[in-house]
Formats: C-alpha cells, structure tokens, sequence
C-alpha cells in the first residue's frame, strides 16, 4: 500500500464517505434563527414589484391630491375676494346708471352671468332680451331644472333687496308662458336674506350644470354683454360667482397662483453637477474565481462622474412643487491590470472574458496565432470602462422662502436608460501590446432605477433668473446588471450647479 | 444555486431507494419532509436537518482545517438548502442535491480567501501522532480526517475534488481558475503527503502495539 497511490485515494475514499459526524447544537440555532431572517427577505422580494408600483402610485395620488385641495383652497379665497359689501356698493352706484354698471360688470368678467330685471332696464333694451330668453327656452325642449335653481331669474315674485329693504318684482317675461308648466319654479319667495344666502349656497353646487349650459347658450346667442342689475340680491350675485369661479377655476386659478406667490408655475433649471459614485457590488451568479465580486471591485476605481441636465420645475402651490427633466450622466472607471482568463461565449466560441463590475465582454485579438484555448490566461493591462445613461428624474418638493432665499428639499426616483456602455482594454500579448475596445457589455441592463434626495438651495438674481445649487444623493433602487456574474449598484452624491429661468 | 456546476456524474450516495416497504416508507417521509420545509414548516425543516446532517457535517470537515470552519460551511450549506429547496424537483438524490451545495459552499469559501491562504511547506514530522485509541484499528478514520484538514487549502481542495468528488483535472482547473498542471501537481502532492503521513501513522501504531 505504502508505494501503490491509487490505494491511498481508496482508503481516503472508503474510510471517509462512510463516516459520519455530528456537529454542536449551535449549528441548528444559528440556521434556525438566519431562517428567519431569510423568510423576511423572501418575503419582501416576492413584492418587490408590487412595493415600486405602490411607491409610485403613493408619489402620485400625495401629488394629485396637493393639488386638489391647493386648487379648492384658492378657489375659496378668489370667492372671499368678491365680498358682498363691494357688489353692495356696485348695486348702489348701479341704480343712477345701470347701463354703464352692466357693461362695466360684463368687461371685467365675460363669463358672468347677471339677473335680469325689467324694471331697472332700459325700455329699448328689454325687447331683445326677452326674444333671446325666448329662444332659449324654444331650444331647450327638456324642462330645465330651475326648481333647484337658486336664483329666481323667472320668477315674479316678491324678493328683499339687502341694500335697500325693497321688495322687488322679479322678471317673469323671458319665460314663455306655454313653459311655465315644465319649469317648476321656486314658489316661496326669499324672505330673509341670510336664509337666502345658505340656500343659495348649497344649492348652487348642484345647478352647475345648469348654469353652465345657459351660459353657454347665451354666449351662443350673442346677447352679451349682459346687463347686470343691481337691485338683484347680492347673494345670489355671490352663488353665481361661486358656482362660475369652480367652472372657470383652472385659469383662474393659476393665474391668482402667480400672483399671489410672486413665482411662475414653470421654471426650467439647467445644471452641471460633478458627482462623488460609490459602487456597491454583490456577487450573483460567479462561475470562476475571476468572477468573484471582491476580486473585481479591488481593482476598480471610479476616476470621474458628472451629470448634466435640465429640469423643470411646476408648482402645484404656493410651496409644493413638482419636478421632472432629463439629465445626461458620465461615468468613467479606471480597472487595474488583471489576468483574463479564455471562456466559452454564448456561441460556444473560447475569447479571452473581461469582467468588470459592469458585466462583461469577450476580448477577441487580432495578433495571429493568438486563438486561445479553454482556461488559458492572459493580461489585461490598465482598462477603462465608460458608462452613459439618460435618466429622467420625478421629484415631489417642498418650497421655504425668505427674502431671496429659497430652499427646497425634495424626494423622487428616477429612471435610468443605457445610452452608451464601453470597454477598453490593453491586451500584453507575445508581439506586444494590443488595445482592445468593446462597446457590447454584456450582462448591462439597458435601464436602472434610482431614488433621489435633494436640498436645492436658490438664490433669486432677478424676476427671471435664479442661481441655484443643488446637492442630491442618487441611491440604486435596482442594480445595473441583469444575468451577469455581479450586481453593481451605483450610489452617488452631486453636487449640481445651475441657473433657473423662470418661465 | 449551484454556482460552480459541479459535475453532476460525481458518485452520490443515493438517500433513498425504495425497494423494500421501510425504504418506501422512508421515501415517503422525506417527501413529507421536504415538502414541510419548502412551505417553511420549521419542525420538517428540523427533521431534514437531522436527517442529513451526520453526512453533510462529513463532507464540510473535509474541506476545511478544523472543526470550527466546517459547521461555518455546515451552516451556510444548510441555510442555502432551505433557501433553494423548492428547485428540487424529485428527479434525483436529495444527498446528492444537499452535498452539491456543500460542496460549493466549501469551493466559495476557498475561493473568497484564497489570497489569505499562505503557501504551506509539507512537513510530515509536524503531523500530530495518531492516540493510544487508534492503535487497534492502526488508523481511525478520524485520524485519516484529520490528516487530509492538515492539507494547504489548495491540496485539500484538489484532493477532495478528485478523489472524493469524482471530478477530472480539467473540470478542477475550470472550477478552481488554475491550469490542469497545477491541479495534477497539487494532487500528486497531496497524495505523497498523506502517503508519508499514513506510513507514520502505521509505523507509529505498531510501535505502541509492541509496546504493550
């Protein structure tokens, strides 16, 4: 036995396949408990998908909603901005000159819609009025809800005028008596003022429709500029604005959103920010020893990273502010020099394989005679690897302002789409060196998505221009690779610089 | 999950065959077993443990210096078991299955602290001499074990992978990233050192035994 070595391989063989061995009770302690941990993680990948499209749906609906309820609380405020006292003051005035009132009333708001009354109207004016009422209600074959109608434009009946205490005959002549049936009409007439006003205010929600499509009709018919009477009640003057206010509200609205903030809905911010990246690479599914992540990333270095772009700014409020863009970023990584080994490529072809913890590519030499074998092995002298990507950003933010300072920090993620990926290389063969570059990295996913965290710090230069200075921490949210021997995931931090336009 | 394809042709030891109604028997427990444990019952988990453990313990001292690194190995060969057990399909051995993960997770190891692994002169008088327990049976087979741990990393691994594991020198060289001469070197000197090292051990043993 002493000299036969095949006998050593048997004993070794026999004695040991059949030999068994328990180990410490703390071997099951320590899997059991990791099991645990294991269960979470399986848990928490198996929704992995369902957990992006959640946090994007949450981005948008907390996006949707601040600017529902920012559009309603400015919609309040335009209401309260047209108190009673100054339509008051408007009816008083109107009384010496109703003409002038009413077309001054029409000017200001096209979209208003006024009462008419035919003892405040001029003799010549009402003929016309009351054959265009009249077509109207010829064209509307369907009964028009008027029972829910606030106001009470059709109804003769007896009305308390606020401002001056008189009881007034409402017109009854622009409705066509075979009409009246179809048209239920409020029969209690308005006794108290302030009754009037909550009546009329919960009422007018529901004639939206109804007040929409008369004015509509009206425009249709060219009797604009209407008359506006200023012994109407000025409640209902108040319900009518209401209910046109929510109508009309999207112009309006932003309109009174940039005054009232003093910025534009829009602003366009160009930027160039040198970025500090950190790779974080993980193995997933390594063949050979040359595949192992802590092999690749030692000798890796990120020599530079920029981004440039442009991003646009829209402000759903006075301090929230949506933003997205396109931003363009670089990344260059210097590779020490390594040995390569020769592999089977997909097509069963042996190259020399390059790995890098972007993916790989085969390194095919042009120097005769140079065809290697499977595991021959050769160096890669210093390599570089380019990384281009388009990434297109959302960022929800919140704006704090003082003097020309503006702070805004934010949270977002962005989509990351592959433009350019690319390997060079210098092969040392036998007739000297040969320089190598791939531009197909394999196992490089074409996008990637990122998490963002921002603090934009601006500085208003003037009412159309701002410096601003934004740092950002960009997390991978999803690794670059796919079917690769490594996960990468690029983390950075930048530092953008830029001006703001403001649109 | 197996990252290095170990051969698949490499000898297994087949847990069950079922010839006989206890084999069935047992087949259909460790059906159970497996089932249980890829629905993450804790108990079935457990018994599978148990069940395999005596074995796989084996197969991770091999690959390792000492008996702390192997339950390492143990450990993380077990965790990944239960990590991947719903990719067995019932086609084949389930030892085999649960070795080939062993047996990987003693190669990642290897391979992830290869560059730590100092170059070890063979030296056959640093063997430890086999104990008086021993002497009967000349060479325990913990004795033999414990020559093959005595091995540099790289002999140990090579050994392993040939003798035991039934794998070529080319599969080795491909697994390991080494050239089919080193790994025909490195075994040939495994086996001289295990020569030398079982030779002592005998001669050791018989002069005990004459002793007495």
């Amino acid at each position: 036995m002493n000299d036969d070595l095949h006998n050593i391989d048997d004993l070794f063989k026999k004695a040991l396949e059949e030999h068994t061995e328990l180990p410490s009770s703390a071997v099951w302690n320590s899997i059991d408990k990791n099991l645990d941990k294991k269960k979470v993680v399986s848990i928490s990948k198996k929704y992995n998908t369902l957990k992006w499209v959640a946090a994007v749906l949450l981005l948008f609906s907390i996006g949707m909603a601040m600017y529902t309820i920012r559009i309603r609380i400015k919609n309040k405020e335009l209401v309260r901005e047209h108190p009673a006292e100054k339509d008051r003051g408007n009816q008083k005035k109107g009384t010496g000159n109703n003409q002038e009132e009413s077309s001054g009333s029409a000017k200001k708001n096209s979209n208003n819609i006024t009462v008419i009354n035919k003892s405040n109207l001029p003799e010549d004016k009402l003929p016309s009025d009351e054959k265009a009422a009249e077509h109207i209600t010829k064209q509307n074959q369907k009964p028009l809800l008027l029972n829910k109608f606030p106001i009470t434009i059709r109804e003769k009946s007896a009305g308390t005028n606020p401002v001056n205490n008189k009881k007034e005959n409402y017109d009854e002549s622009i409705v066509p008596n075979d009409d009246k049936d179809n048209i239920a009409v409020n029969k209690e007439p308005p006794e108290n003022p302030a009754e009037n006003f909550v009546l009329a205010k919960e009422r007018s929600i529901d004639n939206i429709l109804v007040i929409s499509n008369l004015k509509e009709r009206l425009q249709t018919l060219a009797i604009q500029p209407v008359l506006q009477i200023p012994a109407v009640s000025p409640i209902t003057n108040m319900a009518l604005k209401e209910v046109l206010v929510k109508h009309n509200k999207t112009a309006s609205i932003q309109q009174h959103i940039m005054k009232e903030t003093g910025s534009p809905l829009l602003s366009a911010t160009i930027f160039f920010s040198p970025d500090l990246v950190s790779n974080d690479v993980k193995n997933d599914h390594p063949h050979f020893m040359e595949e192992d992540s802590h092999e690749i990333k030692k000798d890796e270095k990120i020599k530079s990273s920029y981004t440039i772009g442009v991003l646009i700014d829209y402000s759903t409020g006075k301090s929230w502010k949506l933003e997205s863009g396109v931003t363009f970023s670089t990344r260059f990584t210097d590779i020490d020099p390594k040995t390569i080994y020769a592999r089977p490529d997909n097509n069963g072809n042996i190259n020399y394989r390059f790995n890098c913890s972007a993916g790989y590519s085969y390194v095919t030499l042009k120097s005769p005679g140079l065809s290697p074998a499977y595991g021959d092995s050769i160096s890669a002298l210093t390599s570089k690897n380019v990384l281009q990507y388009i990434g297109v950003p959302f960022v929800v933010k919140y704006l704090f302002s003082k003097g020309k300072f503006s702070v805004t920090p934010g949270v977002g993620i962005s989509a990351n789409f592959l433009t350019k990926g690319k390997i060079e290389t210098t092969i040392a063969t036998t007739t000297g060196n040969e320089k190598v570059t791939s531009n197909d990295i394999l196992g490089l996913k074409s996008t990637y998505f990122s998490g963002l965290a921002s603090l934009g710090v601006q500085y208003k230069l003037n009412r159309a221009f701002d410096l601003t200075f934004i740092p950002a921490a960009r997390f991978a949210l999803s690794p670059i690779n796919k079917e690769a021997p490594v996960k990468t995931y690029l983390n950075s931090i930048g530092f953008a610089t830029g001006i703001t336009i403001k649109l | 999950l197996l990252f290095y394809n170990i051969n698949p042709e490499y000898p297994t030891i087949p847990l069950y065959k079922a010839s006989t109604p206890q084999e069935v028997e047992s087949l259909e427990h460790m059906k159970q077993l497996i089932e249980g444990s890829v629905n993450g019952n804790r108990q079935s988990q457990n018994q599978l443990y148990n069940l395999l453990v005596p074995k796989m313990f084996v197969v991770c001292l091999r690959y390792s210096k000492n008996h702390d690194e192997a339950e390492e190995i143990l450990q993380e060969g077990f965790i990944k078991m239960f990590e991947f057990i719903h990719q067995y399909k019932f086609n084949g051995s389930f030892e085999g299955w649960v070795r080939k993960i062993m047996v990987n997770c003693a190669l990642q190891r290897y391979r992830s602290k290869r560059q730590m692994h100092a170059v070890v002169n063979i030296d056959v008088t640093a063997l430890e001499q086999p104990g008086n327990d021993d002497i009967i049976s000349q060479i325990g087979t913990k004795e033999l074990l414990k020559m093959v741990q005595q091995l540099s990393p790289a002999y140990r691994t090579i050994f392993n992978l040939y003798v035991l594991e039934g794998m070529k020198h080319r599969e080795i060289a491909e697994h390991l990233g080494i050239s089919e001469g080193t790994s025909k070197s490195n075994l040939s000197d495994a086996r001289a050192f295990l020569q030398k090292a079982v030779n002592n051990s005998m001669q050791f043993a018989k002069q005990n035994l004459n002793q007495v």
